[in-house]
């Protein structure tokens, strides 16, 4: 079954095509709504939005991307609808730490989470796409309704944001700041 | 991993990725589910509404649901679970050593003192200066940091209230999670010598990046190391078992002339918890 066959079973209300969906979709939408609000019960609730909008728009579907792609750009503009109801947050209200841990140590992408939040929302946008939703350059130039040589911009500055940031190595305690030595 | 220029910091990006495309558990799957069984609203309604109109038994399903499954079927990946869970609940000192590549001394070191909900955790630079201490009782936790002097930042110690436990073992957890265990298969060396002792070695990845010394008796494992992607050794991990604590290993770091001060704990999904906050 191709993927047109499955939009237009889960649009005809074919309950196992409809779960075939959702479980395929669901891990990479929660986790760019998780990458990208860096807060968990905000993920949660994008991440409903995006299937309730996925249901309604899911006969629109014509397999002009991929599925995957597809339900990527809607979860982006739930995200970007989120985020332009909600008032900027400071650096200090931020909440890109760890829900299971307080400690921020390496290898958890609490270090990578914290340096993410301060990108810009483009430059944070393209490198969640490309690097850990692992969507080809096409593809997140398509998400993002850009040209390509745009998303590589953006993916570029990113790193290189990321690069100096995690320079002077900072890992997050909750609040707190402990600094490392890089250059050992 | 990508067609840029290689950067010094490029390694550690590409660790902290790989972390961030683990697969986050999501107990809300049903809900979507029922949402794309539905027919189609006449316009978008807020979630906010909608476990009004599915109940809310679902919404309030407590277990987790790990949302990809082990892909990785062969028996040393079976044996390596055993190794997962005969590791939890140790009482276990763990040593942390990063490496980079090319660097001849550890960018950081840290130590963690596991005693059930007793947890402490050091962090020294490579060049031994102690830069934090952290000390839960399973009731409060102590934090310590070091004065930074690139950021000109205080030295300063705080108390929160916290059950939640704050440091959870490196253990198979987090490998047996990975994108990196489900695509690849495992290997297995036995009758390896280690400091002059046998065990089982288990390795993960292309070029065996990830490398596990077990104990063949007890089934816990002695060593670890992690190669980066240049081939060189990125991490390398000591556990004890069972660990060795004197008295003072679960005593707040005490330095005179600094006080505890109350802090709000800042946590991901659970409510803020009132503290006590503190600097000099």
């Amino acid at each position: 079954m191709n993927e047109v066959e499955l939009a237009k079973k889960v649009e005809s209300r074919d309950h196992e095509a409809a779960e075939e969906f959702v479980r395929e979709h669901y891990p990479a939408v929660l986790r760019l709504t998780l990458r990208l609000t860096g807060k968990r019960e905000e993920a949660e609730d994008l991440a409903q939005e995006t299937f309730l909008v996925a249901r309604q728009k899911i006969g629109t579907y014509k397999g002009r991307s991929t599925l995957r792609t597809w339900i990527h750009k809607i979860a982006l503009n739930q995200y970007r609808q989120w985020r332009r109801k909600r008032a900027p947050i400071s650096l200090s209200d931020q909440e890109f730490t760890s829900p299971d841990s307080s400690i921020a140590a390496f290898e958890t992408g609490h270090v990578l989470m914290n340096a993410m939040s301060r990108l810009s929302h483009k430059h944070r946008e393209a490198f969640v796409l490309f690097e850990i939703e692992e969507l080809s350059m096409e593809e997140v130039a398509h998400v993002l309704g850009v040209p390509v040589g745009t998303a590589k911009a953006r993916v570029f500055y990113a790193r290189q944001s990321l690069r100096r940031q995690l320079q002077g190595t900072t890992v997050e305690v909750n609040d707190e700041l402990i600094h490392s030595s890089s250059n050992g | 991993m990508n067609s840029f220029t290689r950067h010094p910091m490029d390694e550690m990006i590409a660790r902290e990725v790989q972390e961030l495309r683990n697969p986050v558990s999501s107990g809300r799957m049903d809900q979507a589910i029922r949402i794309m069984q539905s027919p189609p609203a006449t316009k978008a309604t807020s979630v906010q509404r909608w476990p009004l109109a599915v109940g809310f038994a679902t919404a309030a399903i407590v277990a987790a649901i790990v949302v990809s499954p082990l892909g990785s079927t062969n028996a040393y990946a079976s044996e390596l679970k055993a190794v997962g869970q005969a590791q939890s609940n140790q009482k276990v000192v763990y040593q942390k050593s990063l490496l980079f590549g090319g660097y001849k001394k550890p960018m950081m070191i840290m130590e963690f003192w596991t005693d059930h909900e007793k947890q402490t955790y050091r962090q020294t630079s490579g060049e031994g200066k102690l830069q934090v201490v952290i000390v839960s009782d399973g009731q409060k936790s102590y934090t310590y940091v070091a004065a930074n002097p690139k950021s000109g930042m205080p030295e300063s110690a705080t108390v929160r209230e916290d059950n939640s436990p704050h440091f959870s073992l490196d253990s198979m957890d987090s490998l047996l999670a990975s994108k990196l265990f489900r695509q690849n298969r495992v290997q297995k060396k036995s009758c390896v010598n280690l400091n002059g002792r046998l065990y089982d070695l288990y390795s993960v990845g292309k070029s065996e990046s990830h490398r596990y010394w077990i104990d063949p008796k007890t089934k816990l494992p002695m060593q670890r190391e992690i190669d980066d992607a240049e081939g060189s050794i990125w991490k390398r991990d000591f556990y004890q078992y069972p660990g060795k604590f004197s008295e003072s290993t679960f005593k707040p770091y005490m330095v005179p002339g600094l006080k505890y001060k109350a802090q709000k704990s800042l946590s991901l999904g659970n409510p803020q918890k009132v503290t006590s906050k503190a600097t000099r």
